[in-house]
Protein backbone atom coordinates (compact mmCIF):
# COMPACT_ATOMS: atom_id res chain seq x y z
CA UNK A 1 0.00 0.00 0.00
CA UNK A 2 1.56 3.35 -1.23
CA UNK A 3 1.96 6.05 1.63
CA UNK A 4 -0.63 8.10 -0.78
CA UNK A 5 -3.61 5.43 -0.27
CA UNK A 6 -3.24 5.24 3.64
CA UNK A 7 -3.50 8.50 3.95
CA UNK A 8 -6.69 8.36 1.57
CA UNK A 9 -7.85 5.15 3.70
CA UNK A 10 -7.04 7.26 6.80
CA UNK A 11 -9.45 10.22 5.94
CA UNK A 12 -11.99 8.47 4.45
CA UNK A 13 -12.10 6.71 7.99
CA UNK A 14 -12.35 9.73 9.94
CA UNK A 15 -14.78 11.38 7.73
CA UNK A 16 -17.08 8.40 8.51
CA UNK A 17 -16.53 8.30 12.47
CA UNK A 18 -17.34 12.34 12.11
CA UNK A 19 -20.60 11.64 9.73
CA UNK A 20 -21.90 8.69 12.23
CA UNK A 21 -21.38 10.43 15.29
CA UNK A 22 -22.94 13.58 13.63
CA UNK A 23 -25.77 11.44 12.44
CA UNK A 24 -25.45 9.64 16.20
CA UNK A 25 -25.87 13.37 17.81
CA UNK A 26 -30.13 13.58 18.29
CA UNK A 27 -31.17 16.57 19.87
CA UNK A 28 -31.85 16.11 23.18
CA UNK A 29 -34.70 17.85 25.29
CA UNK A 30 -34.32 21.09 23.44
CA UNK A 31 -35.72 23.51 20.82
CA UNK A 32 -35.92 20.74 18.32
CA UNK A 33 -38.03 19.06 20.65
CA UNK A 34 -40.82 21.42 20.73
CA UNK A 35 -44.20 20.61 19.36
CA UNK A 36 -44.72 21.59 15.55
CA UNK A 37 -47.25 23.43 14.10
CA UNK A 38 -50.98 21.71 14.86
CA UNK A 39 -53.16 20.01 12.13
CA UNK A 40 -56.63 21.17 12.29
CA UNK A 41 -58.82 18.87 13.19
CA UNK A 42 -59.82 18.67 16.91
CA UNK A 43 -61.49 21.25 19.38
CA UNK A 44 -60.00 21.57 22.89
CA UNK A 45 -62.87 22.64 26.12
CA UNK A 46 -61.79 24.25 28.61
CA UNK A 47 -61.96 23.14 32.52
CA UNK A 48 -64.51 25.61 33.87
CA UNK A 49 -63.25 25.01 37.27
CA UNK A 50 -59.04 24.72 36.49
CA UNK A 51 -56.98 27.93 38.21
CA UNK A 52 -54.55 29.53 35.98
CA UNK A 53 -51.44 27.13 35.82
CA UNK A 54 -48.21 28.29 37.50
CA UNK A 55 -45.85 29.51 35.27
CA UNK A 56 -43.76 27.54 33.46
CA UNK A 57 -41.15 30.12 32.49
CA UNK A 58 -37.49 28.39 32.30
CA UNK A 59 -34.69 27.43 29.97
CA UNK A 60 -34.47 24.09 28.02
CA UNK A 61 -31.46 21.77 27.96
CA UNK A 62 -29.79 23.76 25.19
CA UNK A 63 -30.47 27.32 26.94
CA UNK A 64 -33.73 28.05 24.41
CA UNK A 65 -36.07 29.96 27.01
CA UNK A 66 -39.55 28.77 26.88
CA UNK A 67 -42.66 29.39 28.26
CA UNK A 68 -46.68 27.73 29.44
CA UNK A 69 -47.61 29.15 25.35
CA UNK A 70 -44.81 28.22 23.51
CA UNK A 71 -44.78 24.44 25.13
CA UNK A 72 -48.02 23.79 24.91
CA UNK A 73 -48.44 25.35 21.62
CA UNK A 74 -52.57 26.20 21.25
CA UNK A 75 -52.92 22.49 22.73
CA UNK A 76 -53.13 20.55 26.24
CA UNK A 77 -49.97 19.85 27.81
CA UNK A 78 -48.54 17.00 30.22
CA UNK A 79 -46.01 18.16 32.47
CA UNK A 80 -43.80 15.16 33.75
CA UNK A 81 -41.55 16.04 36.73
CA UNK A 82 -38.40 13.66 36.89
CA UNK A 83 -35.01 13.12 38.23
CA UNK A 84 -32.04 11.03 36.36
CA UNK A 85 -32.21 9.03 39.96
CA UNK A 86 -36.23 8.66 39.76
CA UNK A 87 -36.29 4.67 39.52
CA UNK A 88 -39.91 4.98 39.05
CA UNK A 89 -39.87 7.46 36.62
CA UNK A 90 -39.28 4.97 33.98
CA UNK A 91 -42.90 3.51 34.47
CA UNK A 92 -44.09 7.05 33.66
CA UNK A 93 -41.73 7.21 30.71
CA UNK A 94 -44.21 4.33 29.64
CA UNK A 95 -47.48 6.16 30.22
CA UNK A 96 -46.10 9.38 28.72
CA UNK A 97 -45.31 7.65 25.29
CA UNK A 98 -48.53 5.88 25.29
CA UNK A 99 -50.27 9.67 25.48
CA UNK A 100 -47.98 10.82 22.55
CA UNK A 101 -48.67 7.98 20.37
CA UNK A 102 -52.39 8.07 21.25
CA UNK A 103 -52.96 12.04 20.60
CA UNK A 104 -50.34 13.03 18.21
CA UNK A 105 -50.53 16.47 17.61
CA UNK A 106 -52.98 17.13 20.08
CA UNK A 107 -51.20 17.01 22.99
CA UNK A 108 -48.22 18.24 23.78
CA UNK A 109 -45.73 17.17 26.53
CA UNK A 110 -42.65 18.68 28.25
CA UNK A 111 -40.57 17.24 30.70
CA UNK A 112 -39.44 19.67 33.91
CA UNK A 113 -36.29 18.07 35.62
CA UNK A 114 -34.86 18.40 38.70
CA UNK A 115 -31.18 17.81 38.52
CA UNK A 116 -28.22 20.32 38.45
CA UNK A 117 -25.74 18.83 35.91
CA UNK A 118 -26.57 19.12 32.30
CA UNK A 119 -24.20 16.30 31.62
CA UNK A 120 -26.19 13.76 33.64
CA UNK A 121 -29.09 15.11 32.50
CA UNK A 122 -27.58 14.83 28.72
CA UNK A 123 -27.17 10.83 29.95
CA UNK A 124 -30.15 10.25 31.25
CA UNK A 125 -32.24 11.31 27.94
CA UNK A 126 -29.72 9.15 25.85
CA UNK A 127 -30.27 6.45 28.36
CA UNK A 128 -34.01 6.91 28.02
CA UNK A 129 -34.55 7.87 24.59
CA UNK A 130 -36.59 10.90 25.39
CA UNK A 131 -37.79 12.86 22.55
CA UNK A 132 -39.72 15.53 24.47
CA UNK A 133 -38.60 19.18 25.47
CA UNK A 134 -36.80 19.39 28.84
CA UNK A 135 -36.98 22.42 31.28
CA UNK A 136 -34.07 22.09 33.28
CA UNK A 137 -35.02 23.61 36.69
CA UNK A 138 -31.98 23.80 38.91
CA UNK A 139 -33.38 25.87 41.51
CA UNK A 140 -36.97 23.79 42.01
CA UNK A 141 -38.74 26.90 41.38
CA UNK A 142 -41.15 24.96 38.74
CA UNK A 143 -41.41 22.39 41.10
CA UNK A 144 -42.28 24.39 43.98
CA UNK A 145 -44.99 26.27 41.99
CA UNK A 146 -46.22 22.70 41.18
CA UNK A 147 -46.14 21.93 45.01
CA UNK A 148 -43.81 18.60 43.29
CA UNK A 149 -42.08 17.37 47.12
CA UNK A 150 -40.63 14.20 45.11
CA UNK A 151 -40.37 13.14 41.47
CA UNK A 152 -42.41 11.40 39.20
CA UNK A 153 -45.36 14.12 39.25
CA UNK A 154 -47.36 14.60 36.09
CA UNK A 155 -49.54 17.62 35.87
CA UNK A 156 -52.15 18.26 33.07
CA UNK A 157 -52.66 21.44 31.30
CA UNK A 158 -55.57 22.61 29.18
CA UNK A 159 -55.38 24.28 26.15
CA UNK A 160 -56.65 27.17 27.79
CA UNK A 161 -53.95 27.43 30.59
CA UNK A 162 -55.94 26.26 33.08
CA UNK A 163 -54.85 23.12 35.85
CA UNK A 164 -56.84 20.43 35.55
CA UNK A 165 -54.67 18.36 37.79
CA UNK A 166 -51.32 17.32 39.76
CA UNK A 167 -50.95 13.62 39.80
CA UNK A 168 -47.94 13.16 42.78
CA UNK A 169 -46.44 9.85 42.40
CA UNK A 170 -47.22 10.55 38.33
CA UNK A 171 -50.59 9.72 36.37
CA UNK A 172 -51.33 6.12 34.85
CA UNK A 173 -52.17 5.74 31.65
CA UNK A 174 -56.26 5.08 32.04
CA UNK A 175 -56.19 8.30 34.37
CA UNK A 176 -54.76 10.35 31.82
CA UNK A 177 -56.81 9.20 29.04
CA UNK A 178 -59.85 10.05 31.23
CA UNK A 179 -58.89 13.34 31.73
CA UNK A 180 -57.55 14.36 27.86
CA UNK A 181 -60.81 12.73 26.51
CA UNK A 182 -62.49 14.98 28.49
CA UNK A 183 -60.82 18.25 26.95
CA UNK A 184 -59.89 16.62 24.07
CA UNK A 185 -63.01 17.19 21.51
CA UNK A 186 -64.25 16.30 17.88
CA UNK B 1 -48.31 20.95 78.55
CA UNK B 2 -45.26 21.20 81.46
CA UNK B 3 -41.87 20.31 80.13
CA UNK B 4 -42.05 16.90 81.80
CA UNK B 5 -45.60 15.90 79.67
CA UNK B 6 -43.75 16.90 76.59
CA UNK B 7 -41.31 14.79 76.85
CA UNK B 8 -43.55 12.28 77.94
CA UNK B 9 -45.64 12.83 74.44
CA UNK B 10 -42.20 13.08 72.70
CA UNK B 11 -41.02 9.79 73.75
CA UNK B 12 -44.49 7.92 73.47
CA UNK B 13 -43.89 9.07 69.55
CA UNK B 14 -41.07 7.93 69.69
CA UNK B 15 -41.66 4.68 70.62
CA UNK B 16 -44.85 4.09 68.78
CA UNK B 17 -42.73 5.06 65.61
CA UNK B 18 -39.92 3.03 66.09
CA UNK B 19 -42.58 -0.03 66.54
CA UNK B 20 -44.06 1.02 63.66
CA UNK B 21 -41.47 0.73 61.88
CA UNK B 22 -40.09 -2.04 63.12
CA UNK B 23 -42.97 -4.03 62.23
CA UNK B 24 -42.98 -2.99 58.57
CA UNK B 25 -39.16 -4.05 58.91
CA UNK B 26 -40.27 -7.48 59.65
CA UNK B 27 -42.81 -7.67 57.86
CA UNK B 28 -40.47 -7.65 54.39
CA UNK B 29 -40.45 -10.90 52.96
CA UNK B 30 -37.83 -13.87 52.71
CA UNK B 31 -34.67 -11.63 52.24
CA UNK B 32 -31.90 -10.84 54.64
CA UNK B 33 -33.10 -8.42 57.26
CA UNK B 34 -30.33 -5.63 56.91
CA UNK B 35 -28.97 -4.32 60.20
CA UNK B 36 -29.10 -0.86 59.51
CA UNK B 37 -31.86 1.30 58.59
CA UNK B 38 -32.24 5.31 57.21
CA UNK B 39 -35.12 7.08 58.00
CA UNK B 40 -36.15 10.29 56.57
CA UNK B 41 -38.59 11.39 58.35
CA UNK B 42 -40.35 13.82 55.63
CA UNK B 43 -44.01 12.35 55.81
CA UNK B 44 -45.01 12.51 52.63
CA UNK B 45 -47.78 11.27 51.16
CA UNK B 46 -46.97 8.33 49.39
CA UNK B 47 -48.62 4.08 48.68
CA UNK B 48 -47.18 1.69 50.84
CA UNK B 49 -44.29 0.07 49.42
CA UNK B 50 -43.26 2.47 46.67
CA UNK B 51 -39.72 3.03 45.79
CA UNK B 52 -38.69 6.67 47.08
CA UNK B 53 -36.36 9.19 47.68
CA UNK B 54 -36.20 11.95 50.54
CA UNK B 55 -39.08 14.26 49.84
CA UNK B 56 -38.33 17.99 49.86
CA UNK B 57 -36.77 19.39 51.75
CA UNK B 58 -34.69 16.44 52.23
CA UNK B 59 -34.64 15.82 48.40
CA UNK B 60 -31.06 15.27 48.62
CA UNK B 61 -31.52 11.94 49.83
CA UNK B 62 -31.92 10.01 46.74
CA UNK B 63 -30.59 6.94 44.90
CA UNK B 64 -26.96 7.34 43.72
CA UNK B 65 -25.95 10.04 46.60
CA UNK B 66 -23.47 9.26 48.76
CA UNK B 67 -24.20 8.70 52.55
CA UNK B 68 -21.47 9.04 55.38
CA UNK B 69 -21.64 8.12 58.69
CA UNK B 70 -19.27 9.81 60.54
CA UNK B 71 -18.83 8.91 64.31
CA UNK B 72 -18.04 11.68 67.11
CA UNK B 73 -15.05 10.86 66.28
CA UNK B 74 -14.36 12.06 62.79
CA UNK B 75 -14.51 8.29 61.79
CA UNK B 76 -16.20 7.79 59.15
CA UNK B 77 -18.23 4.13 60.05
CA UNK B 78 -20.07 3.85 57.15
CA UNK B 79 -19.71 5.03 53.26
CA UNK B 80 -22.25 3.81 50.46
CA UNK B 81 -24.01 5.04 47.90
CA UNK B 82 -27.67 5.23 48.52
CA UNK B 83 -30.25 2.65 46.71
CA UNK B 84 -34.25 3.09 46.55
CA UNK B 85 -35.70 3.78 49.44
CA UNK B 86 -39.03 2.43 50.59
CA UNK B 87 -42.20 4.03 51.65
CA UNK B 88 -43.54 2.63 54.92
CA UNK B 89 -46.79 3.74 57.40
CA UNK B 90 -45.70 6.01 60.34
CA UNK B 91 -48.46 5.49 62.25
CA UNK B 92 -51.70 3.65 62.80
CA UNK B 93 -54.05 5.59 61.52
CA UNK B 94 -56.88 3.78 59.33
CA UNK B 95 -56.87 6.04 55.96
CA UNK B 96 -59.65 4.11 54.51
CA UNK B 97 -59.04 3.80 51.04
CA UNK B 98 -56.84 6.32 50.28
CA UNK B 99 -54.16 5.60 47.57
CA UNK B 100 -51.37 7.16 49.42
CA UNK B 101 -50.68 8.04 53.34
CA UNK B 102 -48.29 9.73 55.31
CA UNK B 103 -44.81 7.79 55.27
CA UNK B 104 -41.29 8.00 56.16
CA UNK B 105 -38.82 6.99 53.09
CA UNK B 106 -36.46 4.44 54.65
CA UNK B 107 -33.35 3.32 52.97
CA UNK B 108 -32.05 -0.36 53.48
CA UNK B 109 -27.83 -0.78 54.43
CA UNK B 110 -25.87 -3.08 55.63
CA UNK B 111 -22.84 -1.69 57.76
CA UNK B 112 -19.48 -3.25 57.51
CA UNK B 113 -19.23 -3.10 61.16
CA UNK B 114 -20.84 -2.34 64.49
CA UNK B 115 -22.32 1.32 64.31
CA UNK B 116 -21.29 3.56 67.38
CA UNK B 117 -23.26 3.98 70.22
CA UNK B 118 -22.82 7.35 70.60
CA UNK B 119 -24.42 10.14 68.54
CA UNK B 120 -23.25 10.71 64.70
CA UNK B 121 -23.49 12.65 61.55
CA UNK B 122 -24.94 12.14 58.44
CA UNK B 123 -23.64 13.59 55.25
CA UNK B 124 -24.76 13.23 51.53
CA UNK B 125 -22.62 14.42 48.87
CA UNK B 126 -20.42 15.77 51.62
CA UNK B 127 -23.92 17.96 53.21
CA UNK B 128 -23.96 17.67 56.76
CA UNK B 129 -27.87 16.39 56.76
CA UNK B 130 -28.34 15.42 60.31
CA UNK B 131 -25.79 16.13 62.83
CA UNK B 132 -26.44 14.51 67.11
CA UNK B 133 -28.11 11.27 65.54
CA UNK B 134 -28.07 8.25 67.03
CA UNK B 135 -28.42 4.48 66.22
CA UNK B 136 -31.64 3.11 68.04
CA UNK B 137 -32.08 -0.51 69.12
CA UNK B 138 -33.40 -1.87 66.11
CA UNK B 139 -30.57 -0.25 63.78
CA UNK B 140 -32.38 3.02 62.66
CA UNK B 141 -30.74 6.21 62.01
CA UNK B 142 -33.06 9.37 61.61
CA UNK B 143 -33.03 12.04 59.43
CA UNK B 144 -33.97 14.68 60.95
CA UNK B 145 -32.66 12.87 64.12
CA UNK B 146 -35.16 12.41 66.88
CA UNK B 147 -35.22 14.42 69.76
CA UNK B 148 -32.90 13.49 72.67
CA UNK B 149 -35.43 13.51 75.70
CA UNK B 150 -33.51 12.11 77.98
CA UNK B 151 -30.15 13.39 77.26
CA UNK B 152 -28.83 16.56 78.99
CA UNK B 153 -30.22 20.08 78.27
CA UNK B 154 -33.26 19.11 76.91
CA UNK B 155 -35.40 20.97 79.62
Amino acid sequence: MTVARSIRTAVIAVAVVVVLAACGAEPRGGAERMPEERADGASFTAVESAPAAPSLDGELLDGTPVDLDALAAGRPLLVQFAATWCSTCADQEAALAAMASEYGDDLAIVVVIGDEDPPDITAYLDRRGLPYPVIVDQNLRIWRGYAVTEPPATALIDAHGGLVRVWPGGAVESTMREQLDQIITG
Amino acid sequence: MTSRATRAAASVAIAITAAVLAGCAGASGAAPEPTFQLVVRDGNLRALGVACAGARPFDDLHPGAELVLRAGDGTDVLTTDLPDGEAVKIDDIDYGNAPRVPTFCRFALTPPGDLPDGPITVLVDGQVVAEGARVSDDGMVFVPPLADVAGEGSE
